[in-house]
């Protein structure tokens, strides 16, 4: 059947849509922009597993094309991401988002099923180039470039260390490895960048707010999923993984919980919840690439439904800051039941989604016997709750009404919202449908009296913090200090201070270049003057300057 | 504290302590011992959500700035 299909690709339906859509208008734009992506997805599915066709380039043998069971789960994630996302944002105005949101979904997609290192780069790429201009696309310039720069860097990273694997190992063949090369670290460094791994994690919260009401969610689903794919792929059970992932997660939970904007929370949140599927690749067994594979699929589901809620509440207030919000449950009662669903889907609530792919993952690394990663992740489970379920709901949905609702949300993006809650819901109660995409987790107990029981008792006892704890959990205007400090502040605050010492500088340079230049004129002229009598040199002088010109030659040719 | 937070979190405490009796009736797998002890989720999940607590306001203390950052 594959040779039915040819090289056709969800990738390439979605990036020649993605790049005919500026030439459409009206319905034939919209309907276009809602095709492709149910078109796409639909061909995630109607590919049959199997190794993928080689093809001859260059005398490398490149596999554009490998649909297996691990491309098949993210294709399905990304594909729904990109159909729900089509849906909740075909109102919206911007052409260029739509075109560069697909290009952007294609992108990721063709990471999902490439076979080899060149594909998977010319598709990190294209999905780097997608995604700034969707945050481009929103207008916010600034923001946009800080992205393109990070993703440069981790693109060369990249890069260097693909090459370094290709001039050592010979082949482009995608396997898995260790870190135990510079080429290695450099290709793993790369990847854990696109992935918003601690400590070059502020890009995410920086970058994915600026974006537009309908351009977040495509932002939320596609860059940092396709990383942990990637990291599946090629560094499965690499122990390193294991504290940077961590080390995610810790932060994703402190500064979420710190952060007053709805949209930030959320990336932050997004760094944390991706921090839990690196340290599952980390353990690298069957059951744990499996788990992480379907945390991915699930956080994608809940995070693009927080992330249409929270842009519908932007575009319904003009506000996303929890201090300036309140009592939306009442006036936005579909986005209010949304957020609550992803929320708590996030926090692993039993029926859900989150609860199927969190169980999968403490169960790895309980098999693994990794004691300490299973007690700190459980912890920071617990934590989330506090963020998500708790303080999230609690300052946008109750309380007193500080915003004016002036926009309801569209059909369109109540039926994406609402086609995501079915989504979440359904593989929450029904566990095995997940089961069949991915057999390696049918062993874990899920919906056990003991493991629902757990899961409650954590989630009552966090609650119960938040109560205690209240003044200490207000959401304050304001923001974090990150390490991205050091490329935004710290130049603001040292130039200034050095400036003073730059003119003094300055001033010198000038001075001497001036002496420099006229010292110059002065040789000019009189070299001038003496190549004109140069038939008068003495025999000495000319046998001089021939030879101090041989040896400034040899010197050059020895260096 | 006021008086409605002083119920909510009574009634919270309340429904974690009869969750803990009904948890001593359930048989656990636990994974290292000490995870199938009933009542484990519930201590765990107060001390993992109250650290986590602890260490944001700590770290908001230190790195939390009021206003925008100047290249928003």
């Amino acid at each position: 059947m594959t040779e039915t299909f040819g090289p056709l690709s969800p990738a390439v339906i979605l990036i020649v849509a993605g790049l005919l859509l500026p030439l459409l208008k009206g319905g034939l734009r919209n309907g276009l922009f809602l095709a492709a992506p149910v078109a796409a997805l639909a061909l995630v599915w109607a590919l049959p597993l199997g190794p993928g066709i080689a093809i001859d380039w260059l005398g490398m043998q490149l596999v554009p094309l490998a649909p297996d069971r691990m491309a098949r789960i993210f294709g399905t994630a990304f594909g729904i991401a990109a159909v729900t996302g089509a849906l909740y944002g075909i109102s919206q105005s911007s052409g260029l988002e739509k075109a560069t949101a697909l290009i952007y979904a294609g992108a990721a997609q063709g990471i999902a099923f490439a076979g080899d290192l060149v594909t998977l780069f010319v598709f990190w790429e294209i999905l780097a180039i997608g995604s700034t201009l969707v945050i481009w696309s929103n207008g916010n310039a600034r923001a946009g470039l800080r992205y393109a720069l990070i993703h440069v860097l981790g693109g060369v990273l990249l890069l260097a260390g693909i090459s370094a694997e290709i001039a050592g190992a010979g082949g482009v063949a995608m396997h898995p490895m260790r870190a135990d090369s510079i080429g290695r670290w450099l290709m793993l460094s790369g990847i854990l960048l696109n992935a918003g791994a601690f400590p070059l994690s502020a890009w995410v919260a920086d970058a994915y707010p600026k974006a537009s009401w309908s351009g977040a969610v495509f932002l939320s689903a596609f860059t940092t999923k396709a990383a942990v794919l990637v990291l599946i792929r090629l560094f499965p059970g690499e122990p390193a993984l294991l504290w940077i992932g961590l080390a995610m997660a810790v932060y994703g939970l402190i500064y979420a919980l710190l952060e007053n904007d709805i949209r930030k929370l959320l990336s932050y949140s997004i760094v944390g919840q991706v921090g839990f599927m690196v340290v599952a690749v980390g353990v690298g067994t069957p059951l744990a690439l499996a788990a992480a594979a379907l945390h991915a699929l699930a956080h994608i589901l809940y995070k693009s439904l927080l992330m249409m809620a929270a842009g519908s509440i932007l575009r319904a207030t003009g506000e996303t800051r929890l201090s300036a919000l309140g009592g939306l449950a009442r006036s936005m009662p579909f986005t209010a039941v949304a957020m609550l669903i992803g929320g708590l889907s996030l926090a692993a609530l039993p029926l859900t989604a989150g609860f199927v792919s969190k169980s999968a993952i403490l169960a790895a690394l309980a098999e693994d016997q990794a004691r300490f990663y299973w007690f700190a992740l459980s912890a920071v489970s617990a934590g989330s709750f506090l963020y998500i379920g708790l303080k999230l709901p609690w300052f946008a949905l109750f309380g007193a009404p500080r915003a004016t609702v002036a926009l309801e949300p569209a059909t369109s993006m109540k039926a994406a919202m609402g086609l995501l809650c079915v989504l979440i819901l359904g593989p929450g109660c029904f566990p095995g449908w997940l089961m069949e995409l991915a057999p390696e987790i049918a062993g874990v107990p899920i919906l056990t009296i003991d493991h629902i029981l757990f899961q409650i008792l954590m989630l009552i006892a966090a609650s119960c913090i938040f109560v205690g704890a209240w003044p200490l959990l207000q959401p304050k205007a304001g923001f974090t200090l990150d390490v991205d400090w050091l490329w935004r502040e710290l130049p603001r605050l040292v130039v200034p201070r050095w400036r003073s010492n730059l003119d003094k500088l300055r001033l010198s340079l000038s001075a001497v270049g001036e002496g420099l230049s006229q010292g110059w004129s002065a040789f000019r002229e009189e070299t001038l003057r003496r190549l004109t009598l140069a038939g008068n040199w003495p025999t000495g002088q000319i046998a001089f300057w021939a030879t101090a010109l041989l040896a400034i030659y040899v010197l050059i040719a020895a260096l | 504290m006021t008086a409605t937070r002083l119920k909510i979190l009574l009634a919270l405490v309340a429904l974690l302590a009869l969750l803990v009796v009904a948890d001593s009736f359930v048989t656990h797998h636990a994974s290292f011992g000490i995870d199938g002890t009933p009542g484990f989720a519930a201590w765990f999940g107060l001390l993992g959500a109250a650290a986590a607590v602890v260490i944001a306001y700590g770290w908001g203390r230190l790195m939390r700035r009021p206003g925008e950052r100047v290249d928003d």
